[in-house]
């Protein structure tokens, strides 16, 4: 299989382009509609019914729990190959074993005929904290992210990749907002998640970047912006690989979650995680790099090597620059290693050795 | 290339495997969450009696709460229950448990301290013992409950009990007492001091007002008592459980008592200094938390039901199966050799963090929740991810037009610190997530964790030897590992 050879950067305005639409999209959707968030967030009590009256409806639920004393009522029925199994109701915080809470748990058992009846409750001021929690943890994890990237890579490498990690984590509670989705705490393991793998994402492409680097100003890799293009070329195919295996067990947990499960913990989690990895996907290609790259401009460095590159291109230098586009016949020396790679590694001795 | 210390780290690393496999196969199995399992989950949030000051030492007066709560959860009788601190939180695990109003009951009651007179002690053993008071080895709401203004039998604490001959049960000691004399309100502070003169560890004790007065009665009547050959003790109760029976100092009048207002108590005749100034220490917050009767408030509360649990658990093992096969079939179709590699690190990923978890759960209490179950499907994808990151470095150095061998080990160099820097950056968020975050994002956090330690190892110990004994046995060509050039070239470039 040959190294691929596509314009990553210098389409950069498309990626951003696209990108950018997606993202006002998830805005707008975040902005006007809202998330749903689950009582884990906001307090409240849920009420999860098994294997309840297959002609129960949603509006028995309600008066039932309305009759009882609960306000801020959501009753949802759960079905199972189209017939109902299961139901879900939403209340306002009630203190467990409180008399309100018996009494709603009675009327919901009675109404419904569920031979089991779980209840979660989370105290009004707990959703906030936890809340509160994980943002302080995000927080702190993002300022370690940059400092590690940072000393181990470059400053630019840092944001980019922080760049990338906020458009593929907007983009997917962005979704949230606009489907109604309700968000869990599973959702959050999962967009933690998200994060976690479209950093590796970045690190990985800027790995190759960095180890490349040594050899900028060659042919191929003559401005900053060939050398990104050619070491994200290098790592397409395991930036779909690693997506594809990433994907699939997701997308197994996805499935079983929705055919076997009434259980929204599960399919929660799949859901948002498969959402996020396939922007991943996009993104550790389509933003992290080309922006990359664009940060790198305005370098006077980069400036310099623009120019440069421009003048080669100008007078005769435009076939060199070809090279990586067009595919040599097979048998040709060129065959042996495309243009792209071949000076990445500084691979003199190798050719002084096919010289001879 | 030397390769027997490859074969060394390969055997190795089989090894470990097969030790994984006969301990699942023997029947070793991760202990399972609530989530997974089924039963109650709560996490309760200490709240202070209504215009009190927090004290300095919260910490430890909380800690005794949970003592106490600790002893009535024992005393259900269920199988494994967690309680555990987190923070200024008290996390409940009650596997197996659905009684939400009884639990809720048994936790959200507060502990009350009071002093009561010692009119006898009854041993086990004695006809008295088995029909008066409470059976002291019943779950706690289901013991008969004395009221402060009544007298009758209440149970010494577990751990002073006396072990019964027949059953090997530790029986507590019953007491005989009096109405509540002093209860913990009377109680403005309790602390640990010296004795003068004698140096040995006291519990010093300060009442108000109120308390003062009726403690003096108390001790002169237990002064008197004491003078006239009976008993002379009190019982220092807390949640209806005597702790400490002290008696009276000889120094103490029949008549007068002990006035002013406070009082030391000497604990531990006959032990070590340590023990006694542990004991001191103990009776001190006893009397801390009697004073401060912390309520623990319900944060959030839980109650998974097992089928819900066990479906759950079902479907979470069943995706993982699934992904893991395909995960392997899809390496194995698209890198050939290097594929069987990786199908390889996965499978052994999957049987090391099962084997992994089911020891951690045998070991130090650890149980996988849901949120663990879905970290390690999670990272099944960063498993197959370094070994794809190899084999396309593989191709990359063949592709140069460099011999597999060399390709290889060049090959695992760059590899090797990719993934080190991403595992790094994976095993940073874990690690804040874990110490950061509460409830289901740890039991997450902590299989990513592993996850990513685990993946390093593989790929240094298994997946770097079998590639490089692979590249050695001339099993991987250019062919296999669809580099651009047909066989017959390299070869010729090789030896070049």
């Amino acid at each position: 299989m040959r190294t691929p050879t596509i314009e990553f950067v210098g389409n950069s305005r498309r990626w951003a382009a696209i990108s950018g639409a997606v993202l006002l999209v998830s805005l707008a959707a975040l902005g006007f509609r809202g998330l749903e968030l689950s009582i884990d967030f906001v307090g409240g009590n849920s009420y999860q019914l098994v294997d309840v009256r297959e002609d129960l409806t949603s509006e028995q639920l309600r008066e039932a729990a309305e009759d009882a004393g609960a306000t801020d009522i959501i009753a949802q029925l759960q079905t199972t190959d189209g017939v109902t199994s299961g139901a879900q109701v939403r209340t306002e915080s009630l203190e467990p074993s409180s008399d309100t809470e018996v009494a709603v748990r009675q009327a919901l058992e009675e109404v419904s005929g569920a031979t089991e009846i779980g209840f979660d409750f989370v105290g009004p001021v707990w959703g906030e904290r936890i809340t509160v929690q994980a943002i302080e943890a995000l927080l702190v994890f993002l300022v370690v992210v940059v400092l590690y990237i940072t000393f181990r890579l470059e400053f630019k490498m840092a944001i980019a990749s922080i760049a990338a990690l906020v458009h593929d984590v907007l983009i997917t509670i962005g979704l949230y907002a606009l489907v109604g989705f309700t968000v869990s705490p599973a959702t959050v393991i999962a967009l933690l998640t998200i994060l976690g793998y479209s950093l590796y994402d970045s690190v990985v492409v800027f790995d190759r970047v960095k180890e490349n680097a040594i050899n900028l100003g060659e042919d191929g890799l003559r401005t900053y912006g060939e050398l990104v293009n050619a070491s994200m070329n290098q790592v397409v195919y395991r930036s779909i690989n690693t997506s594809v295996t990433s994907l699939l067990p997701v997308g197994a947990l996805l499935l079983l979650g929705a055919q076997v499960l009434g259980a929204a913990t599960v399919q929660d989690l799949a859901l948002a995680l498969f959402i996020g990895m396939a922007v991943g996907v996009y993104s550790s290609l389509f933003v992290a790099g080309p922006l990359f790259a664009r940060m790198k401009r305005s370098e006077p460095d980069e400036q310099r090597r623009i120019a440069k590159a421009a003048e080669q291109d100008a007078g005769g230098g435009a076939e060199t620059a070809r090279v990586e586009v067009e595919a040599p016949a097979p048998g040709s020396p060129e065959a042996r290693a495309p243009i792209t790679t071949e000076y990445v590694r500084g691979t003199g001795k190798a050719k002084k050795r096919r010289k001879r | 290339m030397d390769t027997r210390p490859l074969y060394v780290s390969l055997a190795a690393v089989l090894l470990l495997a097969v030790t994984a496999g006969v301990y699942l196969g023997s029947g070793a199995r991760p202990s399972l969450g609530l989530d997974l399992q089924g039963g109650i989950s709560a996490i309760y949030t200490p709240v202070l009696p209504p215009g009190t000051e927090e004290p300095e030492d919260l910490d430890a007066i909380i800690d005794e709460t949970i003592e106490v709560i600790r002893a009535r959860v024992d005393s259900l009788g269920v199988a494994e229950p967690d309680i555990s601190r987190s923070g200024n939180d008290v996390q409940v695990q009650l596997p197996g448990i659905s009684d939400a109003d009884r639990v809720q009951e048994i936790i959200g009651t507060t502990a009350q301290l009071s002093f009561r007179r010692v009119e006898g002690d009854i041993l086990p053993g004695t006809d008295a013992y088995e029909t008066e008071g409470p059976d002291c080895l019943a779950p706690v709401d289901e013991r008969e409950q004395l009221p402060n203004d009544q007298g009758g039998v209440l149970c010494g604490a577990a751990e002073e009990g006396i072990v019964d001959p027949e059953t090997g049960e530790a029986l507590p000691l019953k007491f005989r007492v009096g109405p509540a004399e002093l209860t913990g309100d009377n109680i403005e502070d309790a602390f640990v001091q010296l004795g003068s003169g004698t140096q040995a560890f006291q519990v010093g004790l300060d009442l108000d007002s109120e308390g003062a007065d009726v403690f003096a009665a108390v001790t002169s009547d237990l002064a008197c008592d004491r003078d006239a050959g009976r008993d002379g003790r009190f019982a220092i109760v807390l949640d209806g459980l005597v702790e400490s029976t002290p008696g009276v100092n000889p120094s103490v009048a029949c008549g007068v008592g002990i006035t002013g207002g406070s009082a030391s108590i000497t604990t531990g005749a006959g032990l070590t200094r340590e023990e006694q100034e542990q004991e001191a220490t103990d009776l001190a917050l006893v009397l801390r938390t009697g004073a401060l009767p912390i309520s623990l408030e319900a944060a959030t509360f839980q109650t998974v039901s097992p089928t819900l649990g066990a479906e759950s658990l079902q479907a979470g093992l069943l995706a993982g199966l699934i992904g893991l096969v395909l995960v392997g079939v899809w390496l194995a179709l698209f890198y050939r050799w290097v594929g069987l590699i990786a199908m390889g690190s996965v499978a052994l990923y999957g049987l090391l963090i099962v084997a992994g978890a089911s020891a951690m759960g045998e070991a130090i209490g650890f149980t996988l929740t849901l949120a663990g179950v879905a970290g390690i499907i999670v990272s099944i994808g960063i498993t197959a991810d370094s070994s794809i990151i190899f084999a396309e470095r593989i191709r990359d150095e063949v592709n140069l037009g460099k011999t597999v061998r060399t390709a290889v080990v060049r090959a695992f160099g760059s590899a090797w610190r990719t993934n080190l820097t991403g595992n790094t950056v994976t095993l940073a968020a874990a690690v804040i997530l874990y110490f950061l975050a509460v409830g289901p994002v740890r039991g997450f956090a902590l299989m990513l964790g592993i996850s990513s330690v685990l993946d390093l190892i593989l790929m240094y110990t298994f997946a770097r030897p079998a590639a490089f004994l692979l590249a050695d046995k001339q099993k991987l060509s250019r062919r296999s590992l669809r580099a651009v050039d047909p066989q017959s070239t390299v070869r010729a470039g090789a030896r070049a």
